[in-house]
């Protein structure tokens, strides 16, 4: 039963769901918590190992964040959001 | 639709649904209203008769720390209601003891009505909850 | 599948109503069904008919109220978190003698059974958080 995590900002939700995330589960990183690929780069690194990681489109243009290339992170759009919420049986939010 | 159960509902029927709910409170008692809003909501899924479990994790372990007296805020304590959630139907209230760790909190000093949850704990109960409503 | 969405955020400080908005509006284009909407905790705000900003800001309520009734989405808002940040309707404001109601048109104010429901009954609930 794989599971979706979303992540809205850094800090305790990222902690948090850090904390939650079992092997083959998936990532979103939404609105402030695509500032992670500036802020903790190094986790998502290792964190790629074991479980897929996403960030938002619109959250990433608006902000500014452009370092994604370095990391193997995939964007997507809102259907891209659906999609990832058909595909795992839950979604769990950290906020 | 949901059926709210009636209080004095006995032990066997409450075993016939088997839909695992956990509600998991992330925030600290007293800053605006989550806590409280979380455990109301843990609260109504009891009510309803669904097995109904709480996971307090980051701040929110703070809800948890004993002789909490919120009287000059003045707020009501959500210690008491923490006192009474069994008879309410929530079965078992976990901690995340890693936690209380970063926090320099010892599982001593809260309230001993709840299950500690160690290492991988966390990730391998939530794995096994049917449904999950963060806060 | 059915969908439900539960919202917690006020537009003053935080995203999550237009993030949720964004959401819902991918599920419907994606083919799905989303039966409800929830608004909870400083989420009620999305709500209350009385918000006015700036012509080139979003309306978010009004966006709302569109969405929901071109596709006859159950907008719910908790009745309790609702009387607290003071969104009402017509009925509350005469039963609390308050000096006026502001609940959009669309949405109802109801219990939090209906989100407990929303989690049990639909086959995806996702939460957009403060």
């Amino acid at each position: 039963m794989a599971t979706l995590h979303t992540v809205n900002k850094n800090g305790q939700p990222l902690e948090l769901c850090l904390r939650a995330v079992n092997k083959g589960d998936s990532l979103l990183l939404i609105e402030d918590g695509v500032y992670a690929l500036f802020e903790t780069a190094d986790i998502l690194a290792e964190l790629i190992r074991d479980v897929s990681v996403y960030v938002l489109e619109a959250d990433v243009m608006a902000r500014g964040v452009t370092n994604r290339d370095e990391l193997d992170i995939e964007l997507v759009d809102y259907a891209g959001f659906v999609s990832l919420t058909e595909k795992n049986e839950k979604v769990l939010s950290w906020f | 639709m949901l059926q709210q159960a009636e209080p004095q509902e006995s032990e066997s029927q409450k075993s016939v649904n088997q839909t695992s709910l956990c509600v998991v409170s992330s925030q600290s008692p007293y800053r605006g209203q989550s806590a409280r809003e979380a455990l109301d909501a843990a609260l109504v899924s009891a009510s309803y008769d669904l097995p109904t479990s709480l996971l307090l994790m980051g701040d929110g372990v703070y809800q948890l720390v004993d002789h909490q007296d919120p009287s000059q805020l003045p707020r009501k304590n959500l210690l008491a209601m923490f006192k009474s959630l069994e008879l309410y139907g929530i079965e078992t209230v976990y901690v995340d003891s890693e936690s209380l760790d970063e926090r320099g909190l010892e599982p001593e000093q809260l309230l001993p009505v709840y299950t500690l949850l160690e290492g991988d704990g966390v990730a391998t109960f939530l794995a096994t909850q049917k449904k999950v409503l963060n806060f | 599948m059915n969908y439900a969405l539960a919202v917690y955020g006020a537009m003053g400080s935080s995203q999550a109503g237009q993030t949720a908005l964004s959401f819902a509006k991918a599920v419907l284009a994606s083919g799905h069904t989303v039966s409800r909407i929830f608004f909870y905790q400083d989420g009620v705000q999305n709500a209350s008919s009385l918000s006015n900003p700036p012509q080139d800001e979003v309306n978010l309520p009004a966006e709302w109220q569109e969405l929901v009734q071109q596709n006859e989405i159950d907008a719910v808002v908790c009745i309790a978190a609702a009387l607290r940040r003071g969104v009402v309707d017509a009925d509350e404001a005469e039963r609390y003698q308050l000096p006026a109601s502001n609940l959009a048109d669309g949405f109802q104010l109801s219990g939090l059974g209906q989100l407990l429901e929303s989690l049990v009954e639909t086959d995806r609930l996702i939460t957009f958080g403060a």
